[in-house]
């Protein structure tokens, strides 16, 4: 019987780097003469810079080619044709899926995907899943619907095409969700880390189900939020569901463009075959190449057609990791994961503070539920952080000294001093996709 | 690793399927079912092209 493969694609995840250099090379002119020929939008953009494909003559071309954002993404929709705008790079009756990003952050992107685009999506979440050690004896239990979001689209049909059994479990409620994963034996779950945790929750608190001993779930992907890679956020959901649990970072715009493997060194792979990923320095705006210094990634999709992404500025902050990783990818790591976006970290009392790094220490602490809400605003000129914050049944009597030990850990990572407000259990949001944990109420004009 | 050889003669196999996908593709204009599922099959002879001729094509 032949051994099971390791990897999903062993010749692109094993390439030397320098031959994936000259494959990322190759893939970025193709793409960037792609966009040039058939999208007006970047067409225009690159016409201003002075630029043409044969312009780009070696990999060090590449960061002076322009950035695009998301605005400009926004802007592109009001030309026709409706609803994309002239980013479109081929006809419109070419386009088989309509697909949008969560619009947290405002207005939302439009993507359009024609069937090879939704081939390469899947594809890009097969290396995902695959390296998360998904086979074909696994039954996926994803709780969801899909609806008009790209991810878990991705995720059901990388899974099919592994050949996993896939479960959509969309209409029903939490409680019917944990009931269909313990009646079906599950055993992979997809889901963001806040409803990782909240499921369980559900389960012990509403049902009597302890999902670590009466379930079969035995890794969990995670998405949408940076939780799995936020160590003590990945010990409470492992602990919790007794599996193994996963990161990988993806966005409506860009892809599936890095993942964990099981090896699970801290970092994730960046899959440089399907993606180029640069950091750029957040003040100079040159790009890092040295590990440790965050920066702003800037991002290519090479093989997404109809809505080319070509060096978008994500606005996700992320660094190079310093290790290396046994599982034999030649794949680079980020370390840690996406540590932030760059408009979310933000300067309290003239200290850098990045939401992630209170999470690290709230949910290292056992006494503490797993919902929390930070509230940064202004008492008279001066910047205030209040945590609100629920406690374990069990732990109401030390809440002083817990509150004190909170405190004291929170300044010790982050230099900051917070309030701390006690609330009842089960008075916080809970949220099922995107939290919304930190809010900068000093933004509000 | 994957030798050399092997990803080249690949690359051909990859190549062979395009060819006949897109003979198929036009020998049956007008029948629909065959031109759509055509394109589906070319789809994803596109991501054996990426997967596989890419790489073919750097060495």
């Amino acid at each position: 019987m032949q051994p099971e493969p390791k990897y999903w694609n062993t010749v692109i995840e094993t390439l030397p780097p320098e031959k994936l250099r000259d494959l990322q090379f190759m893939k970025f002119k193709r793409i960037f003469y792609w966009a040039y020929q058939n999208s007006p939008f970047y067409k225009k953009i690159y016409k201003k810079a002075g630029l043409e494909p044969g312009d780009i003559k070696n990999f060090d071309d590449i960061k002076h080619i322009p950035k695009i954002d998301k605005s400009m993404m926004k802007e592109t929709q009001k030309h026709a044709p409706f609803p994309y705008g002239d980013i479109l790079s081929v006809p419109l009756d070419e386009v088989s899926a309509f697909r949008q990003t969560s619009g947290t952050t405002g207005t939302p992107v439009y993507h359009a995907d024609t069937w090879q685009d939704l081939d390469w999506y899947s594809e890009t979440w097969a290396y995902v899943l695959y390296s998360h050690g998904y086979r074909k004896t696994d039954r996926v239990f994803i709780p969801f619907g899909y609806n008009i979001f790209v991810a878990f689209w991705g995720g059901h049909y990388a899974a099919e095409k592994i050949g996993c059994e896939v479960v959509p479990g969309g209409v029903l409620d939490t409680k019917a969700r944990i009931l269909k994963m313990q009646e079906l034996r599950c055993t992979a779950l997809m889901a963001t880390p806040t409803y990782v945790l909240g499921m369980a929750d559900t389960a012990k608190n509403a049902l009597g189900i302890d999902v670590s001993k009466e379930l079969n779930i035995q890794k969990i992907t995670c998405a949408g939020e940076p939780g799995a890679s936020v160590s003590t956020t990945k010990k409470r959901m492992e602990a919790a569901w007794g599996a193994k649990v996963y990161d990988h970072i993806g966005a409506t715009e860009s892809g599936a463009w890095s993942y964990e493997c099981t090896e699970q060194p801290g970092g994730l792979h960046v899959n440089e075959g399907f993606f180029l990923v640069e950091i750029e320095d957040i003040n100079t705006g040159e790009i890092i190449n040295e590990a440790g210094k965050p920066g702003k990634m800037i991002i290519t999709a090479f093989d997404r057609t109809a809505k080319p992404c070509i060096r978008f500025d994500s606005n996700d902050v992320i660094k190079w990791a310093g290790y290396q990783c046994d599982c034999g990818r030649s794949f680079r790591l980020i370390d840690g994961g996406v540590i932030g976006r760059s408009d979310d970290i933000t300067k309290v009392k003239g200290v850098l503070l990045a939401p992630t790094a209170i999470e690290e220490v709230v949910r290292g602490f056992p006494e503490l539920a797993d919902e929390y809400e930070v509230v940064v605003s202004k008492k008279g000129d001066i910047d205030d952080i209040s945590l609100k914050i629920e406690l374990t049944p069990g732990y109401e009597q030390n809440s002083e000294t817990i509150i004190s030990n909170l405190k004291n850990q929170l300044r010790l990572k982050t230099n900051l001093g917070y309030r701390i407000e006690v609330q009842p259990l089960g008075s916080l949001p809970r949220y099922e996709l995107k939290s919304k944990r930190f809010k900068d109420l000093r933004k509000r004009g | 690793m994957v030798d050399d050889k092997s990803l080249e003669i690949m690359a051909e196999y990859i190549q062979d399927m395009r060819s006949i996908a897109e003979h198929l593709k036009k020998t049956g204009t007008g029948i629909v079912t065959i031109e759509r599922n055509v394109t589906r099959i070319l789809s994803s002879i596109r991501l054996l092209e990426m997967n596989i001729t890419d790489v073919a094509k750097i060495n």
